[in-house]
């Protein structure tokens, strides 16, 4: 059951036939696995967090983030630091609510990164 | 190259990351605060940033992540009393609103000042953006007409939207603006609409054409420009 500030904060997506309260706590009950914290993978990341994707499983990378992201999501001056930390602490600024899971339920092979990567995989949860 | 940003929503948010990573000066005017129903697609905000104005806080955050960012904020709404002024100066504008009739004013004092337009929508599943150069590619009234009658289409706060969408026009939107001042060479930008059915996936570049008569951008227009740029105001 979606809760009062899960409603407000997911209208715009509630609204659509497609998606419905039904919908979103499907979105809200998945565990997408993102493969790469690239570049791409870190836009993936940040739209499937904006979209309501309940949890997401990173991989472990610790090499060090960079000064510039181009993807939106980490700040210049997390600039160095593992790279791992950096996501998980800034992807909770975009879903406060955000779960980290090292388990999945829906894989991301042959996904594209960025948010039409998260287009396509909220399409097939919501197709599943 | 200066860009001036109409909205820091949805589409404006990731049009202004794009384009001040590629080192564009970008200009963001948007009157409005932040509001919860915005978090779910508008990546710049935060929930202790609901009730902040949207153009301030989209030019700080970029700022966060592009410290040398030459990003900007205007409070004020785009309208017929300062369209013509606020657009001055700049090479280029997007148009990131989401209602008609700042999308036709927009298009309107662009044509009338010669200035490039990237239009840009997404509303449900639907996505679009349209280049515009002045002179050698359709503006929104060759492809639209003009406005439709109110109610005919709903708003996002009526028909919703899919969050990612917004992330994927506002990308288009910045590469077509890139395609537009840089390459002078618009490739497909030159003569189609890039549009997407998010539910289908399906991308298409719909073909569009200039309209002769066209009242913003046609041969009687062009005509009359000259005396535009003379001091008349929209």
């Amino acid at each position: 059951m979606l809760t009062d500030g899960q409603v407000d904060r997911f209208s715009r997506q509630i609204l659509l036939r497609e998606v419905g309260g039904s919908g979103q706590e499907e979105l809200l009950a998945a565990c997408v696995r993102v493969e790469r914290l690239d570049e791409a993978g870190r836009a993936l990341a940040l739209w499937l967090a904006r979209s309501g994707i309940g949890a997401l499983s990173l991989p472990p990378d610790r090499s060090p983030a960079p000064a510039r992201d181009a993807a939106g999501l980490l700040l210049a001056s997390d600039a160095g630091r593992p790279l791992v930390d950096a996501v998980r602490e800034r992807l909770s600024f975009h879903a406060p609510d955000l779960a980290f899971r090292s388990a999945w339920t829906v894989e991301s092979d042959g996904i594209p990164g960025g948010p039409e990567g998260a287009l396509a995989l909220v399409r097939r949860i919501l197709r599943a | 190259m200066k860009a001036l940003l109409l909205g820091a929503g949805g589409l404006g948010g990731p049009a202004a990351l794009s384009l001040v990573a590629a080192g564009v000066e970008v200009t963001i005017a948007d009157p409005d605060r932040v509001d919860p129903t915005n978090l779910s697609r508008q990546i710049f905000f935060g929930d202790a940033d609901v009730g902040a104005p949207k153009a301030d806080t989209l030019a700080h955050a970029l700022r966060e992540r592009f410290p040398l960012a030459r990003a900007q904020a205007i409070d004020v709404r785009f309208s017929r009393d300062n369209a013509a002024a606020l657009a001055r100066g700049f090479d280029l504008v997007l148009d990131a609103t989401d209602n008609f009739p700042t999308r036709f004013l927009a298009n309107d004092v662009c044509a009338r000042l010669g200035l490039p337009l990237i239009h840009g929508a997404a509303l449900g599943w639907l996505g679009q953006v349209l280049a515009i150069a002045p002179g050698r590619t359709p503006c929104l009234r060759c492809v639209f007409e003009g406005e439709p009658p109110v109610g005919e289409v709903p708003a996002c706060a009526q028909a919703g939207v899919i969050s990612p969408l917004v992330g994927v026009v506002g990308g288009w939107m910045a590469q077509a603006a890139l395609a537009i001042v840089r390459d002078r060479a618009l490739g497909r930008w030159a003569n189609a609409m890039r549009t997407l059915d998010g539910w289908s996936g399906v991308e298409r570049w719909v073909p569009v054409g200039r309209d002769p008569l066209c009242p913003a951008c046609g041969l009687a227009r062009e005509g009359n420009r000259a005396l535009d740029r003379e001091g008349a105001e929209c």
